[in-house]
């Protein structure tokens, strides 16, 4: 009995056509250092306020900054996590990367090409490199298509499945029976067949053992008791042409099913992939729960092969458990297809558990990133630091646990702070050289500043509440200032500065005593605004600049950071003597005795521990 | 020893511990859709004691939101409350219906669900008070912030300056007295002495410049704002009991470490008692003495934190506990439930555990209706699981695909459209 | 002071469009086959008379002068003297403006009076027969052609009840105010009462089809309303049911609800023809077909710019009101 080489006979490279799209304009370049995806400074304005007859009536065009100068690099085969709250401007930073949006400014590249300046042929196979899943189950899926339709779409419009050039296909045969077959195989037979590894191995079952059987067109037979050929699981797709000859039979292989029953064929084990029955695929979304539809839409982003994946809060909508199934899969599906993931998220516990490396946004701007241990043991930011303080540990531990939350609400980002935007709400905000205050007084004298320089501060308000219509009661005005603001217990220079200010502020100039508090309180944070350099573990933060400082790092001569970075005022804003030791020096203020008299308030003593505290960890994670 | 629910109708009363404020049993709610009847809430027992934070927590379909809804009597056509009983400690209505409806009063607890239905009515916002998910659409967009809490404040005002005229039918205020107020000017429902007290209470729960606010419509509020006029409208009544239906899930978690921080404050300092619905087990841990869990319209375990945190017995709430990612100490992979949440259709229910089908600890024993059990650990921890009085035994167990022919929510057409089922969890950013 | 704004925009854009129907109407002139002069002129005019008109027409000079001509007289109210009747055609439209206003007017509140109700009853009680009783209603008032009902009404009330009268207007609204100053408060009172005696039937004929669409309008808008969130919210607070129907379910579906209003009131201002036939109510839709069976152009012109600023004036305050109502709006 001979059976037949299961290599020989097989057609490595045919001379088929081959698709237009194996082009080489999608193949790897070399060089495994660089990022598989890099953004550097990308922005995404809107207008508003933008039409004709605004332009008529001369109204200046309002931006919302949803994304302001973004900088990231995502390796291949790791999962970056992008993480912020509402209005932080990750998922439109997803959405932009991908060209779904129109970018402002700002390059992204994308395996060495630049995304956001390609042609639309080079787009489509960009498309089909970098796919995405959405947010809401329920909104993403075109409710008038099935699930079959919706996954295979994607193959439709690039006109898949198509041959493979860098596909061999091979058969395993296997013969029943005495004959002497050999057998070759079309190449375009790897739309059909999955392959792995670059081959895409094809189980033919050569039955030769006679006795005239019935077949079918594909799988066929002949009719005078030749042999029978099956491929499994690919019965449907493929046919067999059996031919006579001397000694034995030919068989030649070929592709049996049209392009829709491939693409259809393959929606079936996509939904099989993702958890789902095949047998699903003719049902519509609204027929499936939310966690199924989820799935359904990772399907979608399968479909194509792509190599990196946004995933833009794929399980916020979902419940605990549904989530936990999605995360899982999602994990799988990263290591048997070397996905690449950006993963877009609020909640950090699920950060946390699925990302090698996380970015931290507020208000359109990256203030931290770092690897996923080095961010949640030790955050430098004090944004990130107060978003793992609020979350809530399902322990009961938590139950004691005191969590400062941070006040008020995130700004408008219509209208962002001057500086660091995180400095209106930032529990360290920078008081300058030689000014030594508590951080609480602190806080209350910028809240004071930033509403006379809104203009939104209400004098009249305040004399309404002190009785004196006629304004003349400036004691009582001021008394009621410092009750409302919280600034009472301030002395020295700090002291005498409030009090003028306030004295002018009760005579009703406004600006005026904006500007003397100015003279006195004005913050680094509020004139310079931090860049996130080129380290490690970056955090765009005033609070770390002694270091780098100490440290000699030139940031001006880094090309890769901000090219708004100020360079030249880093040095002019801080008026801090020299550092002694490497960014080992505390705040001034904090071991001020005066912090201790102000309010008697027991916040402070833990705000000084908290700034010791964390100021030790600072020093601990130096590098 | 085991309180089987389907016990006949207790006389009075039933017994708890003596601060307890609120006193459910036997709730049971169902919807009675075209595609059939929806068993939403079955047999639902706790107590909520005074000034205590309780959690019931629950996925989709779990029946919680219902739950609350039920309590406060708020359940709408198709749905209705079928069994249970809602007992309020409350003395003077107590001693107000102790001749008329005997049956509803047991030293100074009534069955709410006995009294006429004015009277339930005229509870919510005295009594009991609510508040939802979203805050953006749980206020009407056309009207005023402070105009709406103004309402809530006048509501108040008159139930206890007229507790007759709020029961009636129309509650004192028809369609003449409006046609009126409507007509004449300067008449409203809301009066300036309301309008003040709203504006104080935006100044307790922290909003700046409160009177400004007072004028603002909801689209002016942020998120988190919002959700803290909420709480002051939902506190404008002084209730007993406020029932907060996930109030931070659809919230930036900075903003709801605020709004938490607000309410264990405000609950702490009004002594009113909270029921806490979420599906975050962080939020039960951080605001919760005492949590239920819920599935499929049952409570499957009860007890103290450390009870149902150290100690599950039922394997739900293990479950629940395994999916959750930790932040402190990342597992390699999660231990998520295997399947789909069950259809609620009562023609799809079986005569067993609920969870049955889910379990990877089932047994032969759980093919029929479970009673509560007692568990080890705290006296209030208790657990609808054989597991709580038999070890598992695989000997007993049930094979491998033995529900496989039982419709679950995911092979039907119908988990979406359950109108129980709008409890999918969902944020709002 | 953004509603000022909001306001001011949606002005201009009123007004551009305004011009843009003064241009397109102006543009006829040339489209229509045929000399200019010999539209304008009556089949028996003298050459003479062609030639006056052909200068007065300014067809001697370029588009462009004609047109700032014709913009120049607009403003001043001149709209073109009609040689085949012999009149300004600014009298005749403008004479029947007022005709055409009351009827819109009255038939909205025929509609309005009718329909809210209907809506609300209709929502509020679900599935009961008088759920079922309105929406037949509604249903029949969409269906039935509007000459039909005008004329059956007549046949009715009119001719076999002697109830209304069968046609015409009588002195107007307007003109009543006018009797009220010259002859004193009795012809006034006759004025007027007659007046509401001519305009109920028309007023009822047309009103009714609107009525079918706003009430099927208000049912569904206080149907939705009431399944959200913010409903169940306030009943949570204990308000009255009253409060949270009327005060803030129904406020709300009145605010698409007021918009549809009013757009239809537009269409009203060109667009009762027939009901003005079936009562010969003196109105711009009757002069329109007249004027345009008579090839009368100056007088079609006149009546399509009026009809078209009415149109664009209505939807400004339209758009006003929703603003006004709906706080989002302007943001």
């Amino acid at each position: 009995m001979t059976e037949t080489d299961p290599g020989a006979g097989s057609d490595l490279r045919g001379t088929d056509a081959r698709d237009g799209d194996g082009a080489d304009a999608s193949a790897p370049p070399a060089g495994d250092d660089d990022a598989l995806v890099e953004v550097r400074g990308l922005r995404k304005y809107y207008y508003e306020d933008d039409t004709l007859i605004d332009r008529l009536l001369r109204r200046e065009p309002t931006s919302i900054q949803a994304v302001d100068g973004v900088d990231l690099d995502i390796e291949r085969g790791e999962t970056l996590g992008l993480v912020g709250e509402s209005g932080c401007g990750k998922s439109t930073t997803g959405e932009t990367l991908l060209r779904l949006r129109d970018a402002t400014d700002g390059s992204v590249r994308f395996d060495g090409e630049d995304v956001l300046s390609m042609g639309s042929s080079e787009l489509r196979r960009f498309r089909k490199r970098a796919q995405i899943v959405f947010q809401d189950p329920f909104s993403s899926l075109d409710p008038r298509m099935t699930v079959g339709d919706v996954i295979a779409e994607g193959l439709k419009i690039h006109d898949l499945p198509a041959a493979d050039p860098d596909v061999a296909v091979e058969a395993d045969v296997t013969v029943d029976g005495d004959a002497d077959v050999e057998v070759t195989v079309d190449d375009d037979v790897d739309t059909a067949v999955e392959s792995e590894g670059g081959v895409a191995r094809v189980p033919v079952r050569v039955d030769a053992t006679g006795a005239g059987a019935t077949g079918s067109a594909d799988g066929g037979t002949r009719a005078d008791g030749g042999p029978t050929v099956s491929f499994g699981r690919y019965d449907d797709v493929l046919a067999a042409e059996v031919t006579p000859r001397d000694g034995g039979y030919d068989v030649h292989v070929s592709v049996g099913a049209s392009k829709r029953t491939l693409r259809r064929e393959r929606a079936r084990t996509l939904l099989e992939r993702v958890g789902l029955s095949a047998g699903q695929i003719d049902r519509y979304p609204h027929e499936f729960s939310g966690g199924q539809r989820q799935r359904v839409g990772i399907a979608r982003a399968l479909a194509l092969d792509p190599e990196f994946i946004v995933l833009d809060e794929p399980v916020s909508a979902l419940d605990v458990s549904v989530q936990a199934q999605i995360l899982n899969l999602l994990d799988d599906l990263q290591s048997e297809y070397g996905l690449t993931y950006l993963f877009i998220a609020h909640d950090l516990s699920v950060v946390r558990h699925i990302c090698d490396r996380v970015a931290v946004m507020y208000l359109g701007e990256v203030v931290e990133t770092g690897t996923t241990e080095e961010l949640f043991e030790s955050p430098k930011h004090p944004y990130t630091e107060a978003l793992l303080e609020s979350v809530p540990r399902a322990d009961t531990s938590e139950q004691g646990r005191r969590v400062e939350t941070l006040s008020g609400d995130v700004p408008s980002p219509r209208d962002p702070p001057s500086g660091c935007r995180f400095r209106t709400r930032c529990p360290e905000v920078i008081p300058p050289a030689g000014v030594a205050v508590d951080q609480s007084t602190y806080r209350s004298v910028m809240d004071l500043r930033d509403r006379l320089r809104r203009g939104d501060f209400g004098t009249g308000v305040v004399w309404e509440a002190v009785g004196d219509p006629d304004r003349e009661d400036t004691e009582a005005f001021k008394r009621e200032v410092r009750a409302e603001f919280g600034l009472d217990g301030l002395t020295g220079a700090n002291g005498d500065t409030v009090e003028d200010a306030l004295e002018v502020l009760a005579n009703g100039r406004e600006r005026e005593a904006a500007e003397r508090l100015t003279e006195r309180f004005e913050s680094v944070c509020e004139t310079e605004e931090p860049v996130l350099p080129d380290e490690p573990h970056p955090a765009a933060c005033h609070l770390y600049d002694d270091e780098r400082a100490a440290a000699g790092v030139d940031d001006d001569a880094d090309p890769v950071t901000d090219p708004e970075f100020g360079g030249a005022g880093m040095a002019a804003g801080m008026e801090t003597p020299d550092p002694e030791a490497a960014g080992g020096e505390l705040p001034d203020g904090v071991s001020d005795p005066e912090h201790g008299v102000s309010d008697g308030d027991s916040s402070d003593a833990d705000d000084a521990d908290d700034h010791d505290a964390s100021e030790d960890d600072r020093d601990g994670s130096e590098p | 020893m085991s309180r089987d629910p389907t016990d006949a109708e207790p006389a009075g009363a039933p017994a708890g511990s003596p601060d307890d404020v609120l006193r459910v049993r036997n709730l049971t709610t169902r919807f009675f859709t075209e595609e059939g009847q929806v068993n939403a809430v079955e047999g639902v027992d706790f107590d909520v004691r005074d000034g205590e934070v309780f959690g019931i927590v629950g996925e989709s379909g779990s029946g919680k939101s219902v739950t609350a809804l039920s309590v406060i009597d708020l359940v709408e056509s198709p749905g209705r409350i079928t069994d249970g009983e809602v007992w309020y400690r409350e003395p003077d209505l107590a001693a107000e219906f102790e001749d008329d409806v005997p049956a509803a009063v047991d030293g100074e607890f009534v069955d709410v669900r006995r009294l006429p239905e004015g009277v339930r009515r005229s509870l919510r916002g005295p009594s009991f008070s609510m508040i939802f998910q979203d805050p953006m659409s749980s206020l009407n967009p056309s009207v005023t912030v402070g105009e709406q809490i103004a309402e809530a404040v006048e509501v108040q005002r008159r139930a206890s300056a007229n507790p007759r005229r709020t029961r009636s039918r129309t509650q004192g205020y028809g369609l003449g007295r409006l046609l009126v107020d409507t007509l004449v000017p300067g008449r409203g429902y809301t009066s300036e002495a309301s309008e003040a007290r709203a504006v104080e209470l935006l100044e307790q729960v922290g909003i700046p410049d409160p009177a400004e606010r007072a004028d603002e419509y909801p689209h002016q509020f942020s998120g988190g704002m919002l959700q803290r006029a909420m709480v002051a409208q939902a506190l404008a009544g002084e209730p007993d009991v406020l029932i907060a239906d996930e109030p931070t899930t659809a919230l930036d978690v900075t903003i709801q470490a605020q709004i938490l921080n607000l309410l264990r404050d405000l609950q702490a300092e009004q002594d009113t008692s909270v029921v806490m619905i979420t599906h975050d087990l962080g939020v039960i841990a951080r605001m919760c003495q005492r949590v239920g869990v819920m599935y499929a319209g049952q409570v499957v375990e009860r007890g103290t934190l450390a009870d149902v945190f150290d100690d599950p017995v039922h394997p739900y709430t293990e479950g629940l506990l395994g999916s959750i990612p930790d932040m402190d100490e990342p597992a390699s992979r999660l231990e998520p439930i295997e399947g789909n949440v069950p259809s609620l259709l009562d023609s799809e229910m079986g005569e067993r555990c609920y969870f049955a089908d889910r379990c990877p600890k089932a047994m032969e024993d759980c093919l029929r209706p479970i009673p509560m059990y007692d568990a080890e650990g705290s006296d209030e921890h208790e657990t609808r699981c054989v597991l709580a009085v038999e070890e598992y035994d695989e000997a007993a167990a049930l094979p491998d695909g033995y529900f496989e022919s039982e419709p679950d929510s995911a092979s039907e057409s119908g988990s979406a459209d359950d109108p129980a089922a709008g409890e999918e969890v969902s944020t709002g950013d | 002071m953004a509603y000022g704004r909001f306001l001011l925009k949606r002005g201009l854009q009123g007004v551009l469009v305004v011009w843009g129907v003064v241009t397109v109407v102006f543009g006829l002139r040339f489209i229509t086959p045929g000399n200019p002069v010999n539209a304008v002129a009556p089949l028996d005019a003298s050459p003479e008379l062609r030639q006056r008109i052909a200068e007065e027409l300014g067809l001697n000079r370029p588009v462009y002068v004609q047109y700032a001509d014709y913009i120049w007289e607009l403003l001043h109210g001149d709209m073109g003297y009609s040689y085949i009747s012999s009149i300004d055609a600014s009298t005749i439209v403008l004479s029947k403006l007022p005709a055409t206003l009351e009827l819109a007017v009255a038939s909205t509140v025929v509609a309005i009076v009718l329909s809210i109700p209907l809506g609300v009853v209709s929502a509020t009680r679900r599935h009961e027969p008088a759920d079922y009783a309105a929406t037949s209603f509604s249903l029949v008032g969409i269906s039935t052609p509007n000459f039909w009902l005008g004329i059956m009404l007549v046949l009715l009330l009119s001719v076999e009840l002697n109830l209304f009268p069968t046609s015409g207007r009588a002195f107007g609204f307007y003109r009543s105010f006018e009797l009220l100053f010259a002859e004193g408060v009795g012809a006034f009172w006759a004025a007027i009462t007659g007046w509401l005696w001519h305009i109920a039937l028309p007023a009822v004929t047309l009103g009714t089809y609107f009525t079918a669409l706003v009430t099927r309008l208000t049912r569904s808008g206080m149907l939705d309303e009431l399944g959200k969130q913010y409903v169940r919210a306030t009943r949570a607070k204990g308000l009255p049911e009253t409060l949270v129907r009327y005060r803030h379910a129904l406020k709300n579906t009145l605010i698409p609800v007021v918009t549809v209003l009013g757009l239809q009131m537009g269409t009203l201002i060109g667009g009762a023809v027939i009901t003005e036939a079936v009562f010969s109510w003196p109105g711009l839709g009757t002069t329109l077909i007249n004027a345009i069976n008579a090839r009368d152009w100056p007088i079609i012109q006149g009546t399509l710019i009026v009809i078209g600023v009415g149109f664009v004036l209505v939807n400004v305050l339209v758009d006003a009101l929703y603003a006004y109502l709906d706080p989002q709006v302007v943001e």
